[in-house]
């Protein structure tokens, strides 16, 4: 994306604190009508990322535009963001209506205009017959939309969302994960949606920006990240998956497990030297599970419990050198029953494999 | 069951008893002896309401109050004025030595009033700090902080500071600092910031500070005793007056009830004026 | 002793406590091994107290007072069987006496009664006999005046001659005078009654002029007076320290006290503080006002064992070694005839050779009416 045709710009930006380095040159940029995830552990620097575009915090290096201008030393108040904040943060001495009005009134906006406004976002968000209590009187998820409504009336250049569902239960959290990307699509404004959640990334986002230790691991399209990961860290971030140690063969060809007595061709895009150490991250719904019978390949392994989650099945395997793997498979009227001896393997095409100690090299 | 009868009785009879001795005992010895007159040293057991004829017609007693108002009024909202940006700095820049910055300021309590008032005295004397020091550079002394009601106004400003700080040093350390970043994502300046959402949150607290100030300012005998000088006579010492030196007890038990009064009405004004909601209480602490 | 009083006073309003009390207090009854006294507290030698404990096996319990309307009303309230021993200046014994709260002393069992300056013999010092009756009711202890102290350099020693020099826009803003309102109006009473004339005629009691008894008209002027003074005074002192500085300082040049001050200023100077001329007028040609402290015997005291024990520890306080010693750590002016054991320094700090002036000296006493006073005093604050 070149600089004139993206939305907002995050260009090299860095911020320390002392010797320390909360974020690292980290480049981004967004365009209108996106739903991006940011996407990191706690302590990041993802936060710090979120505090930076909104101006809440000010990078030590690097700029951020706004639609081509530089707002990197504008106030908050100034830069025309909404924000949506994990403890919602809903002003307790105010009611809804004067919560959703605040940003309005801010603007110093026409009365008839903030309530106009106000109408239409309690209208979108579902709180008309809440507006005149306070927050302390409603409920997780309705003070959830009230903060939404808050972020949005004011027609934001972009809404910021720091893990505005983290402290929602998880049928409520599924449920707002679909409202918000409809929002989104809507209303047709840049959501930055920060998260440590790779499901609620996944399942909401167009892109993903994943950080690690204040840098930028990956970014890309959602289903990019998830089926390619470039760094061992976003193969064991972003999805769920198993880990194995293996050795490159003489033949550089083959890989060999270090545990367990199993090989595979390495697929024809990976080039390894022989003899070099690499990690195998296999995701849990890749796994091929067949009987012991069949006399296929695979680790030896036994099914230790079987758990039912909707129109999966998981299944808790045991290999014979005492690791523990997860593998989920559709649901089938006749499982494979628990204390049965199975085979685990994979195809190749489906499994990252990279080299040993390549996330440690990174750094 | 029987135990927990008695238990339940000590909590409630205990304080319920104390309450009755230190407070609703004397409150009502002293309602009934300002329905009594005194007469050479002596007290006339026979009802009557002259002493509130008396406070509310004699010009005296009114000037006295009038001062005392002003005076508690100017004191508080001064301190409220100072009191805020000393808080708000040792919470946002204190860092780790907010607590001894909060210690600090207890320090002078440490020390009886009579002695900080004695000590400022001396400060603000002829001989003190101030006038001294003047003299001393060969020029007048100033007139204005001796023994006059300034004299007072400062004194109650040192006295009554430390509290008034720590009052809202204590409200500021339980805000949520981040509803502030709330509202400046939400597009509010500073300014805004402060009326909209710093301040109405902080208000109960700021009440609070007000009327630990201006309550005992009211009702204040010592400061202008000490400091006061000849125009300086307010409320609160004509009462002790009226107790300790003329005599005139049944009098003075009216200037107490007139000042329990005011005081209470005062603070039933600022405690149900003020919608607690809209100060962020919700009774159940913070959310 | 009234360093003491003044500051106490201040502090605890005492009398408030006791009259709030009232309905709830109950006497506690005397132990017949212990001698009690309602008194003032700087008049308490712990040395020569234990003395007297152990040499008479008796237990001394002492309580203290800040004021004579303070003493005279835990008197009432506890009736005289709450005290034995009980101390008041100026007419105030004559009042207890009236009232059947004290008995009829007996000089003759007081032998230090002897050593009493002529002024305050028995036959003499009328203040302590009962009109009516002619009966003794206590013996002296200290006394003193409330006269002005004042700079020479500053004020010309004819000038304090007379009252007006407290009055005198001359010494506009240097000039204090002490919280009491009894004394204030009291000395602004002689200014007044002098100029109005008004001593000779009829008064009010129908007695001789006592600047504590005053018409309502004599009143007024004095409020006039007072007010027209507050613009000139620095402040009202409240303690003898306060007057001390302001005085040392040169912010006040003359200033009504008890001489107290007046001789904490010579000590000092002694010492070694810059010399100023500081001088003490004890009476003005309108008059003066003077005290007499006193020890009394309540009426709840029988003759017998009790009363042989009080009167053994009044001759104890009056007996010359303790009497000089309480001059000394009182800072007051003696009763008993001290100068055989004292320097010339002292005979002129104590003031021992003029204790003939107390004789003209007008006499505290209790307001003739405490309510008037009161308004009066009111007014002049709110002026």
């Amino acid at each position: 994306m070149s600089n004139t045709s993206s939305y907002i710009r995050i260009d090299k930006v860095s911020r320390r604190y002392g010797a320390f380095k909360a974020l690292d040159d980290v480049s981004l940029d967004i365009s209108k009508e996106e739903f991006i995830a940011i996407l990191g552990p706690s302590g990041s620097g993802k936060s710090t990322l979120l505090r930076l575009i909104a101006g809440l915090d000010r990078p030590t290096e690097g700029r951020i535009h706004f639609e081509g201008k530089d707002v990197t030393e504008l106030a908050p108040h100034k830069r025309g963001i909404g924000m949506v904040f994990q403890e919602f943060l809903l002003f307790p001495h105010r009611t809804v209506r004067e919560n959703l009005a605040f940003p309005l009134r801010m603007r110093n906006e026409a009365k008839a205009e903030i309530e106009e406004r106000v109408e239409w976002v309690a209208g979108i968000l579902s709180l008309s017959t809440m507006l005149d209590r306070y927050p302390s009187q409603l409920s997780g998820g309705q003070q959830q939309r009230v903060a939404l409504g808050r972020g949005l009336v004011a027609r934001p250049t972009l809404l910021l969302l720091d893990e505005p569902l983290a402290n929602l239960d998880r049928e409520l959290r599924q449920e707002m994960e679909i409202e918000i990307r409809r929002y989104q699509k809507q209303l047709g404004i840049p959501f930055i949606y920060v998260t440590h959640n790779q499901e609620e990334a996944l399942s909401m986002s167009d892109r993903i920006a994943v950080i690690n230790n204040g840098r930028l691991e990956a970014l890309g399209e959602r289903q990019a990240i998830y089926d390619h990961p470039q760094t061992p860290f976003v193969a064991r971030f972003v999805g769920k998956s198993s880990k194995f140690q293996g050795v490159v063969q003489p033949d550089g060809a083959t890989v060999r497990l270090a545990r367990h007595d199993y090989e595979f061709a390495l697929p024809p895009d990976k080039k390894f030297n022989p003899g070099d150490a690499v990690e195998i991250f296999v995701k849990n719904e890749r796994f091929d599970i067949s009987s012991k019978q069949d006399g296929g390949v695979g680790i030896p392994s036994t099914v230790v419990d079987v758990v039912l989650r909707g129109p999966f099945l998981e299944y808790v395997l045991e290999t014979d050198r005492g690791d523990t793997v997860i593998a989920v498979k559709p649901k089938r009227n006749d499982p494979i029953p628990i204390r049965e001896r199975v085979l685990l393997s994979w195809n190749p095409a489906d499994c990252h494999i990279f080299k040993d100690g390549a996330d440690d090299a990174r750094r | 069951m029987q135990d927990a009868n008695l238990q339940r009785r000590l909590i409630l009879d205990i304080p319920t008893g104390f309450l009755l001795l230190f407070f609703v005992m004397p409150l009502a010895a002293l309602v009934t002896l300002s329905f009594w007159q005194t007469e050479n040293y002596k007290i006339v057991h026979e009802w009557t309401l002259m002493n509130y004829g008396t406070l509310a017609t004699e010009r005296a007693y009114i000037t006295f109050f009038l001062r005392s108002l002003v005076m508690a009024i100017g004191v508080s909202v001064t301190l409220v004025a100072l009191s805020w940006p000393i808080a708000y700095f040792i919470v946002r820049y204190g860092g780790r030595y907010r607590i001894i910055f909060s210690l600090l300021l207890v320090i002078p309590f440490l020390s009886g009033e009579v002695l900080r008032l004695i000590a400022l005295q001396g400060m603000l004397g002829p001989a003190g700090l101030v006038n001294g020091a003047l003299i001393r550079m060969g020029a007048a002394p100033l007139r204005m902080i001796m023994y006059s009601n300034a004299a007072s106004f400062i004194a109650f400003i040192y006295l009554y500071l430390p509290l008034v700080v720590t009052t809202i040093y204590l409200s500021l350390i339980n805000f949520d600092f981040r509803l502030a970043h709330a509202a400046s994502a939400c597009g509010a300046n500073r300014f805004r910031i402060f009326t909209e959402v710093v301040w109405p949150l902080n208000l109960s607290g700021t009440i609070v500070g007000f009327m630990l100030a201006f309550i005992p300012t009211l009702s204040a005998s010592l400061v202008p005793r000490f400091l006061g000088g000849p125009n300086g006579t307010l409320y609160g010492m004509s009462m002790a007056q009226q107790f300790g030196e003329s005599g005139t007890w049944a009098l003075g038990a009216a200037m107490g009830v007139v000042l329990f009064l005011f005081s209470a009405i005062a603070l039933a004004i600022l405690s149900y004026g003020v919608d607690l909601r809209r100060t962020g209480f919700t009774g159940l602490g913070r959310q | 002793m009234f360093e003491t009083k003044l500051t106490r006073r201040s502090i605890l309003v005492a009398g408030a406590a006791t009259a709030l009390a009232a309905p709830f207090v109950r006497p506690s009854w005397a132990a017949p091994d212990t001698v009690r006294a309602l008194m003032w507290e700087a008049y308490l030698l712990p040395d020569q107290i234990t003395a007297f404990e152990e040499s008479n096996k008796v237990k001394f319990v002492p309580s203290f007072f800040d004021g004579n309307s303070e003493a005279y009303n835990k008197l009432r309230v506890g009736g005289s069987k709450e005290f034995d021993l009980v101390q008041a200046d100026g007419f105030w014994p004559q009042l207890y006496f009236r009232e059947g709260l004290l008995r009829e002393v007996d000089y003759s069992k007081v032998p230090n009664s002897s050593g009493y300056l002529p002024e305050f013999g028995a036959e003499v010092f009328k203040v302590l006999s009962d009109p009516q009756s002619g009966k003794k009711i206590g013996f002296p202890f200290c006394w003193g005046a409330y006269g002005i102290t004042y700079d020479a350099g500053k004020v010309q020693p004819e000038r304090t001659e007379t009252l007006e020099c407290m009055f005198s826009s001359d010494y506009s803003g240097m000039l204090s005078t002490s919280a009491r309102f009894e004394e204030n109006i009291a000395l602004a009473a002689l200014l007044v009654t002098e100029r109005l004339g008004s001593r000779d005629k009829p008064r009010p009691d129908g007695k001789p002029f006592n600047p504590y008894v005053l018409s309502d008209e004599e009143l007024a002027e004095v409020e006039k007076l007072l007010i027209q003074q507050k613009s000139l005074l620095l402040t009202r002192y409240q303690d003898n320290p306060t007057l001390f500085q302001l005085l040392q300082s040169g912010a006040v040049v003359a200033a009504t006290e008890f001489a107290q001050v007046f001789r904490q200023l010579l000590t000092a100077e002694a010492q070694g503080a810059a010399p100023v001329d500081f001088r003490h007028a004890l009476k003005m040609k309108e008059g003066g006002l003077g005290w007499v402290d006193t020890w009394l015997v309540t009426s709840g005291v029988q003759d017998g064992k009790k009363f042989d024990l009080c009167n053994s520890f009044i001759d104890l306080m009056i007996s010359p070694t303790v009497m000089k010693k309480i001059g000394e750590v009182a800072g007051c002016s003696t009763t008993v005839d001290l100068r055989s054991i004292s320097n010339e320094t002292e005979r002129k700090l104590f003031l021992m050779d003029r204790s003939n002036e107390i004789a003209d000296l007008f006499m505290f006493d209790q307001p003739s009416s405490p309510e008037k006073w009161e308004r009066v005093w009111s007014n002049v604050q709110a002026a």
